[in-house]
This record gives structure tokens, C-alpha cells and sequence, in this order.
């Protein structure tokens, strides 16, 4: 059974094709990494699974979500499925967040827009989210403002709110890249955790090989709009087959085994072979 | 401390706090810190958010003052100096920050910008001449000095940054977070190039920076600062082989690692966040 099926998908925006003919399926539970550098097209891709493209975007071919195409579906029917069907966590929580608004109350609204809670259902519940992303003191965390909270905190209230209403699927769009190392490895450890809980598959994009490789089953490798390399995560970091693949392998390891002083690989290196 | 006759930069007992303001706390960023950058070395000074090691690097600088304590540049002292005093230090320490778009002025053409210093500074000398070798050592075209910032990548932005940093001829180089910005591939570039400007020039370079792995590959020698203050100092192999401080320990335990799952190192010392 396939959760997630993306079929061919192609993104223009403005004349330049940034998601070039992608094709992938993600089953329930699964966990997926989909890994590339800056214009590789992987936050063009989550933002087109979650009908979120800018408006001159032109996309073409589908995606198969729970049995429906969210490339044909009215923003209506698209924003009845975020949050509740899939839940999302961005890199910058501040802008995620309503820095006005108290981050229980945006937890809460989550439940009474999809689930139809009341206002007290929805608070008392909210609660029981914050114990589960680690919050030892609910009531006081539930009343404070984004500005109040420290990065990891908030990151914390966004996964909080992505799991409220136990999604099939969670879009994680780089969602430590801005945190601490200390704070990345507990918001990581937390996300595995959730997911596991609720047996929801996640799709967790990052430019950042260790991180994937970390936490998900799979690895989706983009490079130039185009997937040029999927498999299971041990096999993709022991026998690359794309020469792109390669390349970054070899840089994102070098760092960790190379002498000090000593040439790195860069992927040019790599792909000149190749062509 | 005791200091060595090769300390080129010493940092005695150094602590800076930011006054409050209304609702604004007071904020101590850097408590009786004291350290020394030797002649030659490569210094990587690690830490995260808050732990004060970029307001470290703008009093190395002298853009700021210390609340207390002192900061000396080949044996003399440049705290409270005034500007017209520093000119040996200007010369002679100069830095690469994180992000080139904010440092470059998205008006001024490369060449300009690479020469700033040079004008500043009073350097005399053929300008345009010093401009092409200098865009030539970072692996630019000297056509590039007629461009704009926007006109060029992440990665080549932050050549010209390197480019203009190297125009006074500096012995000391702060690279203050100078690759975090930059995806994998263009960061090994980047290092590639410091690397060998540092061979070839003879830098002293501070390496600042939260990615232990950046500094393990770069720096001879580490201090880890937290919250402030100096939790940890020494040479970087004996440093990462047996940390002595709970949070040096936890801080590589942190780091995400080819093939390892998360979760798999429990941190020893996690703080409430």
C-alpha cells in the first residue's frame, strides 16, 4: 500500500524548471530522506506536496496523496489536508508562528479548525501535546508568546502542532537547520519519536547528509531539479551510484576523516569523471 | 595565563556585558575570558548560540570594547585605544564574517570593495594591480572587479570577502562563522582556499565557529566557550580524543555523523532549552 505516490512531477516558475520529471512513493510509516544542496528543487517539491508553490508556479504530472491528486485540488481541499492529514515543520518557527498570538492557543486552533474541538476540548488537549514534546511545565509553556521561547522551544510547539491531529505524513523542510547542535540532536531524537508513536511516515528534507541518514529508512538525492538517486539509506551511503551522489558523500564524510590541512574532495571532482 | 613570546593576540581576563534597556536583560556575553592566539597557529574558538564567541571576535577586532580585563596585539594594548592608535592592529587583523551579502555593498563593484582597506588604511601602491593578484589568489577572473556582489554565487561571494580581507596584508585572519552559509560542496572549496592562502601568506588564522568538525579539519589548537565562558582549551586532537569539560563532551556527542543513528549517544550534560 503506498501512502504517497509522486508521479512525474515538474515545477516552472518563472521559465526556469526547478523540479524536473520527479518521481517517488513514500509507504505508511515509512521514513524518507530527501537530500540536496541550495537550488536542487527539494523545498520546490515539499512545497508543491503541500499545494503551497507561489502562484506563477506551473506544475505539471501527480501527486497521489491518501487516494487523491493534490496537484488538481482546490486551495479549500488543500488546506483541509494541512495540518490534519499532514502535518509540516519549516526551518524558522518565527515565521511559522503568530508572534502575536499565545503558542497554546495556535496549538489549540489546530484541533478546532480540522477536529471540530471546542475551545476547552481543544486547550485541555493542546496540554497533553506539550507533555508529549517534552514540556515539563504545559500550563506556563501554553501562555507564553514565540518570542519568549528559545529556537528549540518553538521548534518543540511546531511539531506539537504538526502531530495534533496524528497525520499520515509529516513534511519536516529542514527542520533543525537553524538550531544549536546540542538543540538539533534533542529536536531530532523527539521528531524520530513522534513519528514512531504515531506510526505517521515522514518525508524529512535537509541539505545535511548526516541528518537524514540519521533518521530515515530511504534517501531521495535531488541535484538540479532532478531525483538522481533513491534507496535504502545503507545502501545509498555504501554504494553510491550517481556521481553526484558520490560527491557528496565523499565531501559531507571528507571533513570527519581528512588530515588536517589536507585537500578536500568537492564534487566537481566527482562529476567531471562522470561526464 | 602564562604567555608565550609568540602570542601575537592575548586576551587577559576579558568581560563583556551588555547594560539592559527596559524590558531588555542585562547580558554578561563574555566572563574573565583569557586566552592567547600564537604566531602561526590556526585557533578554532567553538561554541553555540549565546556563548559569546562572536562578541569575542569584534574585540579582537577592537569594533568593542571590554567591560574589563585587557586585549594586547604583539605586546601592546588595544583596549581604549583611539582609532588613530590602531592602525597596526587594522593593518594587521583582518576578518571574513558569515554572510559576504551583508558584508559586501550590494552598490559597490568588486574591485572597489577589495580595495576598501587599501583607501582606509592609506596603502599606497597600484590598486588595480593589487586588486587583479588579489582576485587571482582567490581563484577569480579579474574581470569580476568590474562586476556586482549579486552577480556571483554564495561560495564566490565569500572569495571576494577572503580577496578583500587579504588586501592590507594582514598576519592575523578572523573567520568569524565564514562557511556555515555555504552548502557542503562550496564549503570544501572555501576551506581548500583558506588553507592554502594560510600556507602561502603565513596567517595566523581564528577559526569561529559552532561545527566541530570544521574546526577539527581547520584548527591546531580549540577553545570551547559556554555561556561566556572559556570551559575548555588545548590542542584540538587532545581535545576531541578526551574531553575534560561536560559540555565539550556533550557538544560532540551532538554532532551528527555519517551512518549513525539518532538517539543512538546519550548527551551527558543536556540543558534545558
Amino acid at each position: 500500500m503506498t501512502l504517497l505516490a509522486v508521479e512525474d512531477l515538474s515545477v516552472e516558475i518563472g521559465g526556469a524548471r526547478v523540479v524536473d520529471g520527479v518521481t517517488f512513493r513514500l509507504d505508511p510509516g515509512e521514513r524518507v530522506g530527501l537530500i540536496g544542496e541550495s537550488g536542487s528543487g527539494k523545498s520546490m517539491t515539499a512545497l508543491a506536496l503541500i499545494g503551497l508553490l507561489p502562484d506563477e508556479a506551473q506544475v505539471r504530472g501527480r501527486i497521489d496523496f491518501d487516494g487523491r491528486d493534490i496537484v488538481r485540488l482546490g486551495e479549500a481541499q488543500r488546506c483541509r489536508l494541512r495540518g490534519d492529514r499532514i502535518g509540516m515543520i519549516f526551518q524558522e518557527p518565527m515565521t511559522a508562528l503568530n508572534p502575536t498570538m499565545r503558542v497554546g492557543r495556535q496549538v489549540a486552533e489546530v484541533l478546532q479548525r480540522h477536529r471540530g474541538a471546542s475551545r476547552s476540548q481543544a486547550a485541555a488537549r493542546t496540554l497533553e501535546l506539550l507533555e508529549r514534546v517534552e514540556f515539563h511545565e504545559p500550563d506556563r509553556i501554553a501562555r507564553a508568546y514565540p518570542h519568549e521561547l528559545s529556537g528549540g522551544q518553538r521548534q518543540r510547539i511546531l511539531a506539537a502542532a504538526a502531530i495534533a491531529c496524528s497525520p499520515a505524513l509529516v513534511l519536516a523542510d529542514e527542520p533543525t537547520t537553524a538550531l544549536d547542535v546540542t538543540v538539533q540532536a534533542r529536536v531530532l531524537r523527539l521528531l524520530a519519536r513522534l513519528v514512531a508513536e504515531e506510526g505517521a511516515a515522514l518525508l524529512l528534507i535537509s541539505h545535511d547528509l548526516a541528518v537524514v541518514s540519521g533518521m530515515c529508512d530511504r534517501l531521495l538525492v535531488m541535484y538540479r531539479g532532478r531525483l538522481v538517486e533513491q534507496g535504502a539509506t545503507a545502501r545509498v551511503l555504501e554504494r553510491p551510484q550517481h556521481p553526484y551522489t558520490r560527491g557528496l558523500l565523499a565531501t559531507a564524510g571528507a571533513l570527519d576523516g581528512a588530515a588536517r590541512g589536507s585537500v578536500l574532495p568537492t564534487i566537481p571532482d566527482f562529476l567531471e569523471v562522470a561526464l | 595565563m602564562s604567555k608565550g613570546p609568540d602570542a601575537l593576540l592575548e586576551v587577559r581576563g576579558v568581560s563583556k556585558v551588555y547594560p539592559g534597556r527596559g524590558e531588555r536583560r542585562q547580558i554578561q556575553a563574555l566572563d574573565d575570558v583569557s586566552l592567547e592566539v600564537r604566531r602561526g597557529e590556526t585557533l578554532g574558538v567553538v561554541g553555540e548560540s549565546g556563548s559569546g564567541k562572536s562578541t569575542l571576535a569584534r574585540l579582537l577586532l577592537a569594533l568593542e570594547q571590554p567591560t574589563s580585563g585587557e586585549i594586547l596585539f604583539d605586546g601592546a594594548p588595544v583596549s581604549g585605544r583611539r582609532e588613530r592608535e590602531l592602525e597596526h592592529l587594522r593593518r594587521n587583523v583582518q576578518v571574513v564574517f558569515q554572510d559576504p551579502m551583508g558584508s559586501l555593498d550590494p552598490r559597490m563593484r568588486i574591485g572597489t570593495a577589495v580595495s576598501e582597506p587599501l583607501r582606509a588604511l592609506g596603502i599606497a601602491g597600484d590598486r588595480k594591480a593589487r586588486v587583479a593578484e588579489l582576485l587571482e589568489a582567490v581563484g577569480l577572473p579579474p574581470e569580476a572587479a568590474s562586476r556586482y556582489p549579486h552577480e556571483f554565487s554564495g561560495g564566490q561571494r565569500q572569495r571576494i570577502a577572503i580577496a578583500r580581507a587579504l588586501a592590507p596584508r594582514p598576519t592575523v585572519l578572523i573567520a568569524d562563522e565564514a562557511v556555515s552559509a555555504l552548502d557542503v560542496s562550496v564549503r570544501a572549496h572555501v576551506l581548500n582556499l583558506l588553507n592554502r592562502l594560510i600556507a602561502d601568506l603565513g596567517l595566523t588564522l581564528v577559526f569561529i565557529s559552532h561545527d566541530m568538525s570544521v574546526i577539527r579539519y581547520m584548527c591546531t589548537r580549540v577553545a570551547v566557550l559556554y555561556r561566556g565562558r572559556l570551559v575548555e582549551e588545548g590542542p584540538t586532537d587532545d581535545v576531541y580524543a578526551d574531553p575534560h569539560d561536560a559540555y565539550t563532551r556533550s557538544l560532540l556527542a551532538a554532532v551528527p555523523r555519517l551512518g549513525r543513528q539518532v538517539g543512538e549517544p546519550e548527551l551527558t550534560a543536556e540543558v534545558e532549552v
